[in-house]
């Protein structure tokens, strides 16, 4: 009997893990400590910090943005895949090399940026 | 002194004008503001929010409504003062708050359209009528001036010729956005109409103000639109956040109370916003 409701039980704080985003991240921070990856994931947040893809491109040349993209880790550029949700279709399986990342977030920025120039403009 | 005009308002519907306005609105006159709210949405959300619905049935019985109100012009009949339409002292935060309000009804998305009929049919083009609405929301506010310190107009989603006179008569415009990409949209498609309007009184566009509302701080969209939101447009620090006790506070309830007790938690965000809004606005 105990096996079944706490089976039960489970499933239920998984499905509002999933499906409740907040709820989520404050389990994923009570195993925290447990957790090599999740603290390199949060090491990689904490860097990323309030840099925001589509506004920092915004500040200067595609080159100099791509330049400031080098300067993340892969993990790090990973977060901001994920953050700021530049891929939507999951292209990159949570994967991809350094150099792949990089030019992900670059055309997602840029393709944003002449969308809401166009907006800006309508 | 001539009151504050602003209009609550975005293109895009279920983003919180109602409940900005309603909750805006108790804040301000129970910091002893005299406020009035004039709602220009059918859906009459902010009406039934702040008389109750008991007494909204009866302002509609005694005619007194926004419909009402333009009704004598587009057909006619004994001409009642602005003043006569609005009700006073409404809301059930305790204190009786200086806040009276002008209530609509289902009924007032036909008066737009009966008007149209009307005046085109007397061979005026819609650009006239328009001005002839933007006369009629502007005297109807002449004749309550001296009683307000802020007029608050709740418009629908979309743009009525009446949202688009409380525009055009507006100082300040907020907009209440969700952080999130299609309510972003909605920014965008009625920012444009605003600006117009501002440009055309030289006021410039720092008087069009985004309200980050029903936010979710956990939830990373938001974080991410919320800081484009900011880098985008004119922001209030302050983002009514996704509550519970703010969802409550959209029913009436018999026994008076207090701020702290109709949105609990959120009430000192609702202040904050109230503050920030205070300063930006010049009601200090």
């Amino acid at each position: 009997m105990i096996d079944r409701a706490l089976s039960s039980l489970f499933k239920v704080v998984t499905d509002e893990a999933v499906n409740n985003p907040a709820f989520g991240k404050r389990l994923e921070e009570s195993f925290a400590k447990f957790g090599q990856e999740l603290a390199e994931r949060r090491l990689a947040e904490r860097n990323v910090g309030e840099f925001h893809p589509f506004i920092e491109f915004r500040k200067g040349s595609p080159e100099d943005f791509e330049a400031r993209l080098m300067k993340f880790d892969v993990k790090e550029l990973r977060v901001i895949v994920q953050k700021h949700h530049l891929d939507p279709a999951n292209s990159l399986k949570g994967k991809g090399a350094k150099k792949a990342l990089v030019v992900h977030i670059l055309e997602a920025a840029r393709k944003r940026s002449e969308r809401d120039a166009k907006l800006f403009e309508y | 002194m001539a009151p504050r005009t602003v209009s609550v308002v975005n293109m895009k519907g279920g983003v919180g004008k109602s409940t900005t306005v309603a909750s805006l609105a108790e804040t301000l006159a129970s910091e002893g503001l005299r406020v009035l709210v004039i709602d220009l949405d059918p859906q009459s959300n902010v009406s039934m929010m702040l008389a109750g619905q008991d007494r909204w049935v009866e302002l509609r019985q005694a005619n007194r409504t926004i419909d009402e109100y333009f009704n004598q012009y587009v057909y006619g009949g004994e001409p009642r003062f602005f003043r006569e339409f609005v009700a006073n002292r409404v809301s059930d935060i305790a204190g009786e708050p200086s806040l009276d309000l002008l209530i609509s009804t289902p009924e007032f998305r036909y008066i737009e359209r009966h008007a149209l009929e009307k005046w085109v049919s007397q061979g005026f083009d819609i650009r006239q009528l328009n001005t002839r609405f933007s006369r009629l929301t502007h005297s109807a506010i002449e004749n309550v001036a001296d009683s307000y310190d802020l007029v608050l107009f709740d418009c629908p989603p979309g743009i009525s010729m009446f949202a688009e006179a409380a525009i055009e008569l507006s100082e300040f415009i907020v907009i209440p956005t969700i952080p999130d990409y299609v309510s972003r949209l909605g920014i965008f498609a009625f920012r444009k109409r605003a600006l117009r309007s501002m440009e055309q009184r030289r006021f410039t566009d720092d008087r069009i103000y985004t309200l980050i509302t029903k936010y979710e701080a956990g939830n990373s969209l938001h974080q991410s639109e919320a800081a484009l939101l900011k880098d985008q447009f004119n922001v209030f620090e302050t983002r009514i956040p996704q509550a519970e006790q703010i969802a409550r506070a959209a029913e009436w309830s018999d026994h008076k109370r207090t701020l702290e007790q109709k949105y609990g938690d959120a009430s000192a965000v609702i202040r904050n916003f109230a503050g920030e809004f205070r300063e930006r606005v010049g009601l200090i």
